[in-house]
């Protein structure tokens, strides 16, 4: 061990360390979707060795000890080269996520009437996840926090359907407008406790009043910074259900006119507008989608906070210079080329509105 | 299937409870009743938005068959009381009304006392006049409840004697029955009427029982058969994180403490001894009503008064000599700032660091508590607290000899309640925001000098707690058990702790999740163990230290005496245990070393001489328990990496502050004392021989009682250090990080090592190269934008010559990754400095008799520029490409 080696990544498997590796990817893409982790590099004669749905850990120790792991998850996928190997993991809510998820009815007979979508998370995986009395949780749930305002799932009923499916629709619909013009919305993110990895759902942070997590400028942890700028909508025209229909104008369209189109079970023109100055409002965060390559601050997560200054304002806008949120982050570590961090921050994927020019 | 006891007023609450647990998140079993078979139960459990149907959490139980009653269960996520509702179908079709509970429980305000009374032991369900304690404050109007029972206060026959009437709210009508009241019942001041709030349903006000006009039933005053739940907050989560969890050496002005100090000047490190080169210092005046940002340029032995922050400092003459020589400085001196003469460092410069800043970045971690989180949603983080690793010198915002690193969370009231999951921290480490800065620098005595000059890198644990604001929501009286103790305590998040019963074994009921019994215990002697349970060592700075390696017999533990090792030498047995256990798996502990090295000086790695110059002779080896092929516990070694040691020298653990990490074995067993079939360290190992600390409790035989993860970490040392000089050689904390509430830093010497006393024999080449933009137009002309500087590197090269270390020493500081300076002066006296790495080293074994070459490429993070006399002439550190842009200094 020598004191001035910055990079010292560890890699689990299965609670056995994998000392030969090229290096490794992990992707947070955000939006409530699923982080993943491609592990290349790992010798070949492993193959033979169980490793599908074992579960991969990653220390990053980036500079120190981490107290915590980059990345849990469980392995899905092998890919034998010619001389090594690659394996692909996805964090733990794979298990309740995608074509190999256990599918779960709700009818009249079975159903979570008179539970939140919080409790309806917390009851699914401790009756149907966690079930393994002494093993390792698969899921945590010590980070699981009831939404603002409460999602209800009364008189929810689905055929067959994907657990997570059915949480990351049900997320969508929450929305907390106690100000209005800062709607907050909500997603998933998985957050490791060095013991397990654990389901939380986070609050759209304020941007405004939020104590950055990470300072960055051009001289402390920033490698490069692209930006790009796009028109917020500023009318929206609403859907809703049995013919009504409705507007919304955003004051005197400053910006031009762009508009979004929404949709949903308004059943009067009133509700619809409501919704339609909402989602305008909610869309106003979205006008500068920054791609930042850093070098610090690694284990931020979805949704934080963090603060860019960029002190040459000649060169690059002054709108830079101030707080964003983190929406999606990707780490990339090379044997020889240690490791980087790219965040995108502000652009949040489009969901429930389609943009018409 | 959970049972819960119904406290008065039929209120469910963790304060109630004498064995089942009723927390948050935690499922609530439940059993609905009818009187005549119905086919459907709807429960509106009151943790919707509202009441109203479009907003409340209804859930629907449909019998398939005409039943009297119905089973299921809830989970509650918020935090407070919640009064559920429930009507049910009968087998004709038609809903019942909405039933739900009368709940004016009133706050505890004093006893009965009827101690004076015939017979002294109760009330009668006739009396008209309550007799209680004094000091109550009840005035006349006042309603109060004494068991399930109200009365209306009419007046008072004197201080302590009520007039009321009995049954009554209003003081006319009666409700409910007349009940007996014992001496010391509780009395309530209540509010008159019901706190249970379903207006979005029914906004008119009903009276407890039946009524024939509304759609919801209020239940009776005094025969609860709907319920209040108030489920007991979880606690909230702490998430501390860094920007960077490794940082340099910078300035340490948290070493000043939270008023204005004396800054001393401290050039004894080098060789002229008196008359080192100045310094200029730029500071912030800390003096009453005259706070100013200022520059001086002190000496040797100078002080600067009433200092509030050091920002800058910087050496006024460069150039390196070598020789002693006044007012200049050899490679690889220091000179410090200190709190006073003799006080904690500050900061220090050098040839090899000519210039700190309290502003740059690289020494600054950003401690941030901000992604911490609550449990319950409508309860909110209200304060911060950040230990940021100040443990020795104390900071502006805690103090090392005054106050303890953390705190039992506990009450004395009842039986050692535990407040708290575990250990709160210091008061002190509160701070008003989520995130603080942390800036650290080395210690002369304290952290021990490598070979090459520069500081060992050490390691600085720093911990978050978070507490939320749950005692605004917290409804949960808890009066009605057996004490005024609330079952809902729970408002800060868990901290690690060594506390083997107080968070375990509480008097309310706790789930297992919240429960933890985390035990440090440790042994000087093996053969007859007097064990000691540390926790109090472990929470303490104030106690110099508590424990040595093995051999130290003499000295008890968390002695502030000097220790005096003893004992056999480290190279046999080793004579120190600690047995550590968690309830999770850990694979990290860091060690808080305190030692006392000779100041400015390298330790010798010889022993043959061992004192306070020494690398200190310690060994640490690890055991876990384990099933063997019997299927027995016993304890298997384990490997682990140290980074307390100085990297590859035996032995040579415990010299520096660091952490001990391993790969948590797959076959590690959790166990307890009973369960572990040998303890083969020593005879009786297990039992503490009782001769001291414990007086005979202190053993793993008594304190682990709980399945735990268990370490047991032996320490061994030389028995010939018997001197006094090393006296304080010790550790002074250990605690696991695998949590999120803990950071490890790793802070760097920056140190540059001088490269100038080095024979070469190549020329020494590098190209200054800036960064432009060039813009030609349609004419052929240029614009040319001077946009940056480009950095790069240096070339240069010698010979491997018998005798001399030059080259042994470049290669080490290739395989090291040290950071080097060179200095190339110019034909006009200027010198230009060059600082970074050296990155390659090519050699070249010749035939012949011709000598070996090595060729060497350096990478340049910076240089600097100074002129023949050792004044700078760059505007400070600069790219070797040249001057990019100015750089933001507290002082213009």
């Amino acid at each position: 061990m020598n004191q001035d080696t910055y990079s010292k990544p560890v890699i689990y498997i299965n609670d056995t360390e994998i000392t030969e590796f090229e290096g490794f990817t992990i992707n947070h893409p955000g939006n409530s979707q699923i982080n993943s982790a491609d592990v290349k590099g790992i010798r070949k004669d492993l193959v033979d060795f169980t490793l599908m749905n074992q579960e991969l850990v990653i220390y990053l120790n980036e500079g120190s000890n981490d107290n915590i792991p980059i990345f849990r998850g469980i392995i899905i996928q092998i890919s034998p080269g010619k001389t090594n190997m690659a394996v692909k993991a996805r964090d733990p809510r794979a298990i309740i996520s995608g074509k190999n998820a256990f599918p779960i009815i709700i009818d009249d007979d079975k159903n979570y009437d008179g539970s939140t979508l919080t409790q309806f998370i917390h009851e699914f995986i401790t009756d149907n996840i966690n079930t393994d009395a002494g093993l390792t949780t698969q899921i945590g749930l010590d980070y699981l926090q009831e939404t603002n305002p409460s999602l209800l799932m009364k008189g929810f009923r689905t055929e067959l359907a994907v657990p997570y499916q059915i949480i990351q629709d049900s997320l969508r619909q929450a929305l907390n407008i106690d100000d209005i013009e800062q709607p907050k919305d909500f997603e998933i993110i998985m957050i490791d406790d060095g013991v397990k990895s654990n389901i939380a759902i986070q609050e759209k942070k304020d941007l405004e009043t939020t104590v950055p997590s990470v300072y960055y400028d051009l001289l402390d942890g920033i490698q490069s910074i692209n930006y790009t700028y796009s028109a917020v909508p500023t009318f929206a025209l609403i859907k809703g259900e049995d013919g009504v229909q409705s507007t919304y104008q955003d004051g005197n369209m400053p910006t031009g006119k762009k508009g979004v189109t929404i949709s949903g079970p308004y059943d009067s023109r009133a509700i619809a507008k409501f919704a339609g100055l909402i989602e305008i409002m909610r869309l106003q965060d979205n006008k500068l989608d920054i791609t930042l390559k850093v070098n610090k601050g690694f284990h931020l997560d979805v949704g934080s906070i963090v603060n860019v200054y960029i002190s040459d304002n000649i060169n690059d806008s002054f709108e830079l210079s101030k707080n964003h949120r983190v929406v999606s982050k990707t780490i990339s570590y090379g044997t020889g080329k240690g490791a980087s961090m790219t965040l995108k921050l502000n652009a949040k994927p489009m969901r429930i509105s389609d943009f018409i020019n | 299937m959970t049972e819960f006891l119904v406290t008065d007023q039929g209120i469910y609450q963790n304060g109630g409870q004498s064995t089942n647990p009723f927390f948050m998140f935690e499922k609530v079993h439940f059993r609905l009743e009818t009187t005549e078979p119905v086919t459907e139960f709807y429960i509106d459990w009151d943790d919707g938005d509202d009441n109203s149907p479009e907003k409340a959490n209804i859930q629907h139980v449909k019998l398939e068959e005409p039943g009297f009653f119905c089973t299921s269960f809830h989970v509650y996520t918020k935090h407070g009381t919640y009064h559920p509702l429930v009507r049910v179908k009968n087998t004709d079709g038609f809903l019942s009304k909405w039933y739900t509970a009368y709940q004016d429980e009133g706050t505890y305000t004093t006893k009965i006392d009827t101690s004076a009374e015939s017979p002294a032991t109760h009330i009668s369900t006739t009396d008209t006049t309550i007799t209680v304690d004094a000091g109550h404050g009840i005035t006349a109007g006042k309603v109060i409840r004494i068991d399930e029972e109200y009365m209306k206060v009419t007046s008072l026959a004197s201080t302590n004697v009520l007039n009321v009437v009995r049954q009554s709210i209003d003081g006319t009508n009666l409700v409910g029955t007349a009940q007996e009241h014992v001496d010391d019942s509780f009395v309530y001041v209540v509010a008159g009427s019901n706190q249970n709030d379903f207006s979005s349903l029914e906004p008119r006000t009903l009276d407890a029982g039946q009524n024939e006009f509304s759609l919801v039933s209020v239940d009776s005053l005094s025969d609860h058969r709907i319920p209040v739940f108030r489920p007991a907050n979880k606690p909230p989560i702490a998430v501390l994180k860094t920007d960077r969890n490794r940082i340099f050496s910078g300035i340490n002005n948290e070493v000043l403490g939270s008023a204005a100090a004396d800054v001393y000047i401290d050039g004894s490190d080098s060789n002229t001894g008196s008359n080192p080169p100045k310094i200029k210092v730029v500071y912030i005046d800390g003096s009453t009503n005259k706070s100013q940002t200022k520059e001086v340029t002190v000496d040797h032995g100078d002080t600067i008064s009433d200092v509030d922050k050091i920002l800058r400092v910087e050496i006024v003459n460069l150039k390196e000599v070598t020789t002693a020589t006044d007012n200049s400085l050899q490679a690889g001196e220091r000179i410090y700032l200190t709190k006073g003469a003799g006080g904690f460092a500050i900061c220090n410069v050098s040839l090899g660091q000519p210039i700190v800043e309290a502003s740059n970045p690289q020494n600054i971690a950003t401690l941030d508590l901000s992604e911490s989180r609550t449990k319950a949603s409508n309860v909110s983080i209200s304060e911060y607290y950040i230990d940021d690793g100040h443990h020795t010198s104390g900071s502006s915002r805690w103090t090392a000899a005054s106050h303890k690193l953390q705190q039992a969370a506990i009450t004395t009231s009842v039986a050692q309640d535990s407040l708290q999951t575990g250990d709160t921290l210091h008061a002190n480490f509160r701070t008003y925001y989520s995130s603080i800065e942390a800036q650290h620098t080395f210690q002369p005595e304290l952290d021990p000098l490598g070979t090459d000059g520069r500081y060992l890198s050490k390691q600085i644990l720093c911990r978050g707690q978070v507490k939320d604001s749950s005692g605004t929501t917290r409804a949960d009286s808890g009066q009605s058990y057996t004490s005024t103790l609330s079952g809902d305590t729970i408002e800060y998040s868990y901290l690690d702790h060594d506390d083997a019963t107080n968070y375990y074994t509480t008097t309310k009921p706790r789930p297992t999740s919240l429960k933890s019994s985390n035990i440090l215990l440790g042994t000087l002697d093996r053969l007859t163990p007097d064990w000691k349970d540390l926790i109090a060592e472990n929470r303490d700075m104030g106690v110099a230290k508590f424990l040595l390696g093995g051999g130290h017999t003499s000295t008890p533990f968390g002695s502030t005496t000097q220790v005096i090792p003893g004992g056999t030498n480290y190279t046999t047995d080793a004579e120190n245990y600690f047995l550590m256990s968690r309830k999770d798996k850990f694979d990290r502990i860091f060690i808080k070393t305190v030692n006392a090295y000779t100041a400015h000086a390298a330790p010798t790695l010889d022993r043959t001489t061992i004192d306070n110059s020494t690398v200190p002779p310690y060994r640490i080896s690890i055991y876990y328990p384990s099933k063997n092929q019997s299927g027995s516990i016993v304890w298997k070694p384990l490997a682990f990496k140290d980074t307390t040691a100085y990297e590859s020298v035996e032995a040579s653990s415990l010299m520096r502050d660091g952490s001990i990490s391993f790969k948590p074995p797959r076959d590690w067993e959790i166990a307890k004392h009973s369960t572990i079939s040998e303890w083969p360290f020593g005879t009786s190992f297990d039992v503490d021989s009782g001769s001291g600390y414990g007086g005979g409790t202190d053993g793993p035989d008594v304190k682990w009682r709980q399945d735990s993860y268990a370490l047991m970490i032996c320490m061994a040392t030389d028995g010939d250090m018997s001197g006094d000089t090393e006296k304080n050689i010790g550790i002074q904390f250990m605690k696991p990080y695998t949590n999120g509430h803990s950071q490890v830093l790793t802070m760097v010497d920056n140190t540059h090592v001088s490269l100038n006393s080095k024979y070469l024999t190549q020329s020494i080449t590098f190209v200054r190269n800036g960064t432009y933009n060039v813009i030609t137009n349609r004419l052929g002309k240029s614009e040319i934008r001077k946009i940056g500087a480009q950095s790069g590197s240096v070339k240069f090269g010698g010979t491997d010559l018998s005798g001399d270390t030059s080259r042994k020493d470049f290669k080490d500081y290739q395989q090291n990754g040290t950071p080097v300076y060179l200095d190339v002066e110019h034909e006009n006296g200027d010198f230009t400095r060059f600082y970074g790495v050296i990155k390659s080293m090519s050699e070249s074994h010749t035939t012949a008799k011709m000598l070996p070459k090595f060729s060497l490429d350096m990478i340049v993070s910076h240089i600097i520029e100074f002129d023949s006399s050792g004044t700078i002439l760059s505007n400070d550190y600069i790219s070797l490409g040249g001057n990019v842009d100015y750089e933001s200094r507290y002082l213009q």
